[in-house]
């Protein structure tokens, strides 16, 4: 996720052009190598077993080590061990920036630091970042200042971003926060989360991400404009990160529902005090709601 | 060697995604005769019509939900193979569910073994 934050700055602040973004960030992602892949280079698990576990994450909504500790295929200690070789090739990005002759070494070095210091990045948050754990990296991201079910935000986003990775195979970066206002979205997937601690949620999107994210969760392709099951496929991944949410906090003994999912063209987030989070991904910005 | 018959099953669920997608892996994989509905009421329907060995069915959905839908199939037969497979498994939908005579309880999204489980275990 480092690669996708630092990347993000160093094209808002013009040291980078999106082409030559796009460029590093695919030359790193060729070279990137999950947790599983490293497990089977260690010799700790086997390929079936890595397959395994990336299916239970797609249901139990944990990360990979700790699943794999759970079910007896790898020790604490070497899930530590893989992380850490993780960790080093955090400077990826900066080699391919360098080696495709966009800027030089101290250049890096200098965007970097200046990138630590106008986001007040501690050396735990800047860990976060490159460990990829996303629950603090929404946590130091999103400050939802007073806001009164801030934990609960802060927690369903993690959870979509963690979707996000887990059925798009995407590296989502938050751009911002801000209380939404009351404009029509190109499109709009709502669904409400009833209970006692339950959310109205909804994501706004163009046309374009419409088809992107329905094409990436279904495997499917789609046709050039919205039709009822690329519809059908979108609202359907809103439906299943409600479901996880719902089945987490039943976890913690809160009992949730879910209400129909609604698909609207034009129409404004129908919630008054809500938040936007604008998420970017490859295939273009969603906006989620939370109220 | 005799072809045997194909296993009939009946998916219940409003998303065109889901049926698509199981209706694919229970023909190609299972050698399965499909029959879908699209909400709990058409399941009712189309279960009286259809007769199928197995259900898989849905919770959330427009006009009928899918434990309403359990309780009036388990009503018209009560040796219904019925199979919940919904995004919402909660312990108390789970306990409903069971106690409405639900034969198993899959929490979306699903996977191929789970799928060969449910199946296999119904027709042990």
């Amino acid at each position: 996720m480092f690669s996708q934050y630092f990347g993000q700055y160093l094209l808002d602040k013009g040291i980078l052009s999106a082409t030559q973004l796009q460029a590093v960030l695919a030359e790193e992602a060729s070279v990137r190598v999950k947790l599983g892949i490293l497990a089977i280079d260690a010799g700790y698990m086997t390929p079936a077993e890595v397959e395994r576990v990336h299916e239970l994450q797609k249901r139990y909504d944990k990360r990979f080590g700790e699943l794999a500790i759970e079910r007896g295929l790898l020790r604490e200690a070497e899930v530590a061990r893989l992380l850490e070789v993780q960790s080093q090739r955090y400077l990826q990005l900066s080699q391919a920036i360098v080696d495709q002759g966009y800027l030089s070494l101290q250049q890096v070095d200098e965007a970097l630091s200046s990138y630590k210091e106008d986001n007040r990045l501690s050396a735990e948050n800047l860990d976060a970042l490159i460990k990829g754990d996303i629950d603090e990296i929404v946590r130091f991201s999103l400050d939802f200042g007073e806001v009164e079910n801030a934990t609960c935000y802060q927690n369903y986003t993690a959870l979509l971003l963690r979707n996000m990775v887990r059925f798009l195979g995407e590296t989502p970066v938050i751009i911002k926060r801000q209380s939404a206002e009351d404009k029509p979205y190109s499109w709009l997937i709502t669904q409400q989360i009833e209970g006692a601690g339950g959310l109205h949620t909804g994501l706004g999107l163009n046309e374009d991400v419409l088809l992107a994210l329905a094409e990436r969760y279904s495997g499917d392709d789609m046709p050039a404009v919205v039709d009822a099951y690329a519809k059908d496929c979108a609202a359907e991944f809103l439906n299943l990160t409600n479901g996880i949410f719902c089945v987490n906090a039943s976890n913690n003994s809160m009992e949730l529902d879910l209400e129909l999912q609604h698909v609207e063209q034009q129409v404004a987030f129908p919630e008054k005090a809500a938040e936007e989070i604008v998420l970017r991904l490859s295939f273009g910005d969603i906006s989620l709601l939370l109220a | 060697m005799m072809g045997q018959e194909k296993r009939k099953v009946l998916i219940c669920d409003d998303s065109m995604f889901i049926r698509k997608k199981l209706r694919d892996l229970l023909e190609t994989e299972f050698d399965c005769e499909v029959v879908e509905a699209g909400n709990g009421q058409e399941g009712i329907t189309s279960y009286d019509q259809t007769r199928p060995e197995v259900v898989f069915m849905d919770i959330v959905m427009p006009v009928c939900d899918g434990l309403s839908a359990l309780q009036e199939i388990k009503r018209l037969d009560q040796a219904a193979n019925v199979v919940m497979l919904s995004s919402t498994g909660t312990s108390a939908k789970l306990v409903q569910a069971l106690k409405l005579g639900a034969n198993n309880f899959i929490q979306k999204p699903y996977d191929r073994e789970q799928i060969a489980k449910a199946i296999s275990s119904i027709h042990k």
